[in-house]
């Protein structure tokens, strides 16, 4: 069993044609249109993968697409085959897929909720651009990273690369300060008040990146996307995602050479940017998002690290 | 230079009932009936002063009557000469409890403080649970201002000044088993606090405290957990919003405040803490629930440090 390489992922925006334009003007990526069933889809090629840009009410998506990133495509030269060999239950049987393509399509409640499909490849060029390296990782809302190895590794034969667990412990203390009685000082317990197990999975020349909320107890945060990031609120916002439409794909980021730059270029081209500066993300990267109204409703943040 | 011991505080409170055995069976406060305006009110001695219990339509307080700490009564032979004196507008004159004389100062020279001047009362003592009132808790949006009044005025002595602050210090952590560790600190963050300043009149002080920082949202959830200077903070913030500045509370100097809070809560009543938590002066403090007494009527005990 060879590792699977990545065809395409699949993003759901409010429309293709504003989006290809962003990613191809100011990301500064190749984009190319084929055809997919009646519609005309924008792919942009980003590393050894690409970006397919749908409307929701696509009926290649299949009911109740929402905006965000959708499913992703496996490169196979027999995706029926592929799929088969897999043991994972497939959903429709063989179909036409983008540029007419085969592909198949895994039953979504049997990979995480994670929508997959096996594809003949795309033939795309790789390609980058001063901001973009390539697909860094896709993020996912899990409830299980135990299942997604097993899953994903075991079953689809991805490769394991990496588990690390990120928290954040807030403690608070007390100061007095009298100008006639003793300084007092004190400090309550430290409280964990948001903590993740993140694994990443290798597919193609990307990984997923499986996120686990551990702090089920501790009380989500309000969503907030007016102010730098942390960990409490990306805890935070997966329990929200999973709470709201169940485990599945969550967002998309894409490696950069210099994070603050790949922000103050988004920035310079008119869009809203959550954070302005890197801050410390998994795999010891530098991380910056970007608002997700600037592509629909997909949430995409920049990674800057060095890889080992 | 002339100075003023407090001579009683009335409260109001919805279940006076509660408050007297509060005051009276679970403390252990020696108990006088007195005429006040023809009706009787409770009085409870404590240290050198004492507590007068009011319902909420008693007419010898001035409008308007909400539960809580009313008016405090600094004691003077002649009140009406000590009002004017100081220069001190008089709204009310009349005769109180046990037949003595006082004057009611305007609330607005007084920084929202309702101040009365009376005859001193002699009220018999007993052996109790708390040695004398610590102090009377007061919302302030200018410490200066009293200040100005209570020290440099009536020559009240300034016992003592503080901040109290609450910092939130936040770490995260990034543990990888291919990628290492990564910590990393966020700077420190103020939460709130208060500032705080201490007058002292006879055997007990005002605790005069003001918002450390006004534009800091006060937490909404009071009374539900054990206390902090967060809470304590943003109960004067709402207090100030909701009454505007003056008395919000009266603490109770004890030397015991673990027993004295556990006996309470093992007694029935609510309590906020039933530990002594650090308070200002490098005391311990813990809150009884305003609940007990029908609301609106907040207590709590202090312990001071061996000397």
């Amino acid at each position: 069993m060879t590792a699977p390489d990545l065809a395409y992922v699949a993003l759901v925006v409010d429309e293709p044609e504003t989006s290809a334009a962003i990613f191809e003007k100011d990301f500064g990526l190749p984009r190319q249109d084929f055809s997919c069933g009646s519609s005309n889809v924008p792919l942009i090629s980003v590393g050894r993968s690409a970006l397919a840009l749908f409307q929701s009410e696509d009926p290649f998506l299949g009911p109740s697409a929402k905006n965000g990133v959708h499913h992703i495509a496996i490169a196979s030269s027999d995706p029926e085959a592929a799929a088969n060999a897999s043991g994972v239950q497939t959903v429709n049987g063989p179909k036409k897929g983008v540029d007419g393509k085969g592909q198949i399509e895994l039953a979504r409640d049997a990979t995480c909720g994670i929508g997959v499909r096996y594809t003949e490849s795309l033939g795309l060029s790789p390609a980058s651009s001063d901001i973009v390296e390539r697909i860094d990782h896709l993020g996912v809302a899990s409830a299980d990273n135990h299942s997604a190895r097993e899953t994903f590794i075991d079953k689809l034969g991805c490769v394991y690369e990496s588990q690390q667990t990120d928290s954040e412990v807030e403690t608070i203390s007390e100061n007095f300060t009298s100008d006639t009685y003793n300084y007092i000082f004190h400090t309550r317990p430290s409280q964990l008040v948001g903590s993740m197990r993140v694994t990443f999975i290798t597919v193609g020349d990307t990984e997923f990146e499986f996120i686990q909320d551990l702090t089920g107890h501790v009380e989500a945060d309000e969503a907030r996307h007016n102010s730098a990031g942390n960990t409490r609120g990306d805890r935070s916002a997966i329990a929200r995602y999973i709470a709201a439409r169940g485990q599945g794909l969550h967002h998309i980021a894409f490696k950069t050479p210099d994070v603050k730059e790949a922000l103050a270029k988004i920035k310079a081209a008119g869009h809203r940017t959550i954070d302005t500066v890197g801050r410390p993300g998994s795999r010891r990267a530098l991380i910056g998002f970007m608002h997700p109204k600037m592509i629909g409703g997909v949430l995409m943040h920049f990674v800057q690290r060095e890889e080992i | 230079m002339s100075d003023y011991a407090l001579t009683y505080l009335a409260l109001v409170a919805r279940d006076t009932e509660a408050v007297c055995r509060f005051l009276g069976g679970s403390l252990g406060l020696a108990r006088t009936d007195l005429a006040v305006e023809g009706r009787m009110v409770p009085f409870f001695a404590v240290g050198e002063a004492a507590l007068g219990i009011f319902d909420p339509e008693n007419t010898y307080l001035d409008d308007p009557r909400a539960p809580g700490v009313h008016h405090m009564a600094l004691g003077s032979n002649d009140p009406a000469r000590t009002a004017e004196r100081h220069g001190l507008q008089i709204i009310r004159a009349g005769v109180g409890p046990d037949d003595k004389r006082f004057v009611a100062v305007a609330q607005g020279e007084t920084c929202g403080i309702r101040t009365r001047f009376i005859e001193p009362l002699n009220l018999a003592v007993q052996e109790s649970r708390v040695e004398r009132i610590d102090h009377l808790g007061i919302a302030s949006t200018d410490i200066d201002e009293n200040i100005r009044v209570f020290v440099d005025t009536l020559g009240c002595h300034l016992e003592s000044t503080e901040v109290d602050v609450e910092i939130r210090n936040v770490t995260e952590s990034f543990i990888s088993d291919k990628y290492g560790a990564v910590y990393h600190a966020r700077p420190p963050e103020i939460l709130g606090g208060l500032k705080g300043a201490f007058v002292t009149i006879g055997d007990c002080d005002l605790e005069i405290m003001q918002d450390f920082d006004p534009s800091m949202k006060p937490q909404d959830s009071l009374g539900e957990s054990e206390g902090n200077t967060k809470g304590d903070q943003s109960a004067i913030a709402k207090f100030i919003e909701r009454r505007g500045p003056g008395l919000v509370h009266v603490a109770f100097a004890t030397k015991d405040i673990d027993a004295v809070l556990q006996d309470l809560d093992a007694e029935g009543w609510r309590m906020i803490d039933t530990t002594g938590r650090p308070g200002g002066r490098s005391a311990r403090i813990g809150f009884v629930h305003p609940s007990n007494f029908g609301g609106g009527l907040l207590t709590h005990f202090v312990q001071h440090p061996e000397t």
